[in-house]
């Protein structure tokens, strides 16, 4: 018996959620998401499955995400966007990865980088439509298409791309929308006069992907719902897009006891038995992300029930109170999975802690085994 | 007299009058008002403003990309030959270069127009 967490990586989910999300954007391009380890699915083998799968393109946020690629013989085109003046280019030029820039200063680091490796650094420009985080607002464009036609003339860079990100990301009906789907148009329309050759226009996330036509430009740029998790309420379930979650988080029952009415579990004493009831252990944490706050309220799919957690979540373990349920030793119990199949889902987590479900994959912890299966669908 | 400067630009003129049939707006986010008519008042065509557009870009590349340019910054004129007038961002730059006088040259030939500029100091 392993004490293991395990995460259950569905590699025929991911592939079938790629075909449908391509399916729905009538032969655009499409880039899939794999930043922060996949979602917390893990990099590489969702890297690869998605360009098995037809992904057009991989996006990522850090260069090192993408070198991890590249390092894992991922193929195809990748693009890293969040790059700071320090970033150290050149290895990622020499790999053949597309490049995001946000400022002069950026651009000046990879031109240099470029030259040092003899390579032309492939450039999507990232532009500030109203979501006031990274990218270059339009009127700081002028001055960076200045640069980059400085650029592209000492052979140093080309600039491929364009992009941009929604404010309200999860709420395609929000009246922000068009406002920056226009300030998208704009920038545009400012670096195709300026004689670029963009071969991508992305700004459509997973909402817009699945629910606005209108932002797909010539490449949608999906990421949470590939790993079969719904953007968010106002979009709708997975289920209604036909998509299926990847992951499943398990453990199994590591000790069994039975206890009096009144007792006291975990820390703090903050939930009592009712009745003479059997507790269950289960070695999964806060070190392998169950959030704390899940303490009394995550939902636990455990001998065909689901429970809710008894009394606080620690470190490394937490405790379900299984009553006379038909349980024994080594049991495997389902955190979430596929609702499908009677699990609660990353969204019941997410809504039991008060987060996002972005945040409850995401941030599953190194220790969990990743376990990669390839059901097919 | 020393040279500063010089940049050299070329637009394609059937990707510039796409994109003005596209978004007709972005006439006045590159040009001012002024700029965009000729020194009788008439609406230029789109191939002299693709020429005016050259320069603007070859000024750019002239003083090396300067920073917080904004294109109503760089306005150019024409009675006769073409003109630079600067100011804002670009003027400031300029200033800084020492840049006195500028040189300009515009060309349309076939499908592009192509702008050379000269940025002096005294």
């Amino acid at each position: 018996m392993s004490a293991h967490v395990t995460a259950r990586i569905d590699l025929g989910a991911l592939a079938h959620n790629v075909r449908v999300l391509k399916a729905c954007t009538d032969g655009r391009k499409l880039m899939v998401v794999v930043k922060a380890d996949a979602y917390g699915h893990g990099l590489v083998k969702c890297g690869q499955a998605a360009v098995n799968a037809g992904a057009d393109y991989l996006g990522v946020a850090l260069l090192e995400e993408a070198v991890a690629l590249r390092e894992g013989n991922v193929p195809g085109p990748i693009l890293a966007w969040l790059n700071t003046p320090d970033d150290r280019f050149a290895e990622c030029i020499a790999r053949d990865i597309d490049l995001g820039v946000n400022s002069v200063a950026t651009l000046k680091a990879i031109s240099n980088a470029a030259y040092s490796v003899d390579r032309v650094a492939r450039i999507h420009v990232k532009v500030d439509t109203g979501l006031n985080r990274n990218g270059v607002t339009l009127s700081d464009l002028p001055e960076l298409i200045s640069a980059l036609n400085k650029a592209e003339a000492e052979g140093t860079v080309k600039v491929v791309g364009v992009m941009s990100h929604f404010a309200y990301a999860d709420e395609p009906s929000h009246s922000t929308i068009a406002d920056q789907i226009a300030e998208f148009k704009t920038a545009v329309d400012l670096l195709d006069v300026a004689g670029f050759e963009l071969e991508v226009k992305h700004l459509a996330n997973s909402a817009a992907t699945l629910a606005l036509p209108e932002t797909y430009f010539n490449m949608v740029r999906p990421g949470v719902a590939a790993y079969g998790v719904s953007p968010g309420q106002e979009v709708g379930m997975a289920k209604d897009f036909d998509l299926k979650p990847v992951m499943m988080l398990c453990a199994p029952i590591v000790l069994l006891k039975k206890v009096p009415a009144g007792t006291g579990v975990s820390y703090a004493h903050q939930y009592h038995t009712s009745t003479e009831t059997t507790l269950a252990l289960i070695p999964a944490g806060y070190a392998d992300g169950v959030p704390r706050s899940a303490s009394n309220q995550g939902p636990v799919l455990v001998g065909g029930e689901i429970r809710k957690i008894a009394g606080r979540v620690c470190m490394d373990q937490f405790v379900l109170d299984v009553g006379d349920l038909d349980v024994k030793l080594g049991d495997e119990v389902v955190l979430f999975g596929d609702p499908e199949r009677g699990e609660p889902s990353v969204e019941d987590w997410a809504e039991a802690v008060g987060t996002i479900s972005y945040e409850i994959i995401t941030r599953i912890g190194p220790r969990v085994h990743r376990e990669f299966i390839n059901n097919s669908w | 007299m020393a040279i500063v400067g010089i940049g050299v630009d070329v637009v394609d003129l059937a990707r510039f009058s796409g994109v003005v049939d596209r978004t007709p707006g972005i006439l006045d986010r590159l040009f001012t008002k002024a700029e965009q008519t000729s020194a009788e008042g008439h609406q230029l065509p789109l191939v002299s403003l693709a020429g005016r557009f050259a320069v603007k870009e070859a000024v750019a590349k002239a003083l090396g990309a300067p920073v917080g340019m904004q294109w109503h910054d760089c306005e150019v004129s024409n009675s006769g030959a073409p003109k630079i007038s600067v100011r804002g961002s670009v003027a400031k730059v300029a200033q800084d270069q020492g840049v006195s006088n500028w040189h300009v040259s515009l060309s349309h030939d076939g499908p592009v127009a192509v702008a050379y500029v000269i940025a002096e100091k005294d």
